[in-house]
């Protein structure tokens, strides 16, 4: 009998049920198979889920891939181009902070939970205020300046209207809102046609820079992140692409 | 470094996948794996290389591991699309729930192991646990699986091998 002196573990019973033996070892374990019909019947157990997991879930693999997760490959914003020395020193010191790049993932539900969170309050709010013909901004942007050192106050971080006059949009004011338990600011923005675009500016002191996420419910869709300091969330009707340029642009003008 | 987008991209179906297994529903599913593709972005840096499927299955590992912490036993929603084509509808509700039951620590490698093919030692690496550690999480979760799944009217499968 071959290999009847090897004890066959059951590690090597999950690589033959996996199909991971080559061809030596494979002997081995078939031969010890041969007479102990219980282990055989665990590895053919052990088979048939293999088979069962593949038929329940290879058919996700197959499905369309769903646009707003290729979006997030187009969409990420550039780094900023950090000189290399400088580069290396925040990797080093994220590095000792974090004790071990593990810290970086583990921290990462705090911020995914708070980033999701912006998406929701910032399309909730856009829902509420952007139909509204007559009151849609507490102060107008008429006393922009006012506006904005109003807003920077409460939310206890600088806050900018950006110009978007190039995507054809002017600023009609904002709103202070609450978001959680803190103060977020709401700008609003119209273009030619009456469209309207809101801007949630959230303090978020732990925020590091993130890609642009983007989301959709109904007519309304909205790209949102988080940059030093703060968190971000555009809405406005649901075109992808129109908003995706907007908010690169508010992106870039925010970004210094 | 950086990592090669289209490559990433080609990975989409198999890491939906995966999330489907660890998530259950669909749309759950797909929150992770969007949240997986922007953590991969905004971690470039660290990539070390030389390859990117392990790297991004590490990813997903830990969102999921968190976001289930934070699901607190939600009852399973497998959806039951019936575009899907595969097994019967009733099975993939059993299985999945039969999934769902065990702890991430045995659902994770067994998927890894038994539909994403990696092999044990890429395993260990992408959970960060020993070898030997994977070995005994499988066999847990096979042992679990079997009693979950014993009896359970399992239809419509096509053989493999």
């Amino acid at each position: 009998m071959t290999g009847a002196g090897i004890a066959v573990t059951d590690a090597d019973l999950l690589a033959y049920a996996d199909g991971r033996l080559d061809g030596e070892r494979r002997a081995v374990v078939e031969a010890w198979l041969a007479d102990r019909p219980e282990d055989r019947l665990r590895v053919e157990e052990w088979q048939r889920q293999n088979a069962v997991l593949h038929a329940v879930l290879d058919p996700v693999e197959r499905e369309p891939v769903p646009p707003e997760l290729t979006a997030v490959l187009r969409t990420a914003p550039r780094r900023r181009a950090l000189p290399d020395i400088a580069a290396a020193a925040a990797v080093a010191v994220a590095f000792v902070a974090g004790l071990a790049a593990g810290y970086v993932l583990w921290n990462a539900p705090a911020e995914q939970a708070s980033l999701k969170e912006l998406a929701t309050v910032g399309l909730d709010a856009h829902r509420v205020y952007a139909v509204e013909i007559r009151h849609p901004v507490e102060v107008g942007a008429d006393e922009e300046q006012h506006l904005v050192a109003w807003l920077t106050k409460r939310l206890d971080t600088p806050v900018k209207a950006p110009d978007l006059s190039a995507e054809g949009l002017r600023l009609l004011g904002g709103r202070l809102i609450p978001s959680g338990d803190k103060p977020a600011a709401l700008l609003m923005y119209e273009g030619d046609s009456g469209e309207r675009f809101s801007l949630l500016i959230a303090r978020e002191p732990t925020a590091r820079m993130t890609s642009f996420r983007y989301t959709e419910a109904g007519n309304v869709g909205a790209f949102y992140w988080m940059d030093s300091g703060a968190g971000y969330a555009l809405s406005g009707p649901a075109d992808r692409n129109r908003l995706l340029r907007i908010a690169r642009a508010i992106y870039e003008q925010l970004d210094n | 470094m950086p990592i090669d987008r289209r490559e990433l991209e080609g990975l989409i179906p198999a890491l939906r996948r995966y999330a489907r297994g660890l998530a259950g529903d669909r749309s759950a599913a797909d929150d992770l794996v969007q949240e997986c593709l922007a953590l991969a972005l905004d971690r470039e840096r660290q990539f070390r290389g030389p390859h990117l499927r392990p790297w991004v299955f590490a990813i997903l590992s830990n969102v999921g591991r968190s976001a289930h912490r934070k699901r607190a036993r939600a009852p399973v929603l497998a959806d039951v699309d019936p575009a899907d084509a595969g097994a019967d509808p009733a099975t993939r509700v059993t299985v999945l729930a039969a999934l769902s039951a065990l702890p991430d620590e045995q659902r994770q490698p067994l998927l890894l192991a038994a539909v994403e093919g990696f092999t044990y030692r890429e395993i260990a690496d992408i959970l960060g646990i020993p070898i030997g550690t994977v070995m005994s999480r499988l066999s847990r979760a096979r042992a679990t699986l079997a009693e979950r799944l014993e009896g359970a009217e399992i239809v419509a499968l096509r053989r493999t091998k």
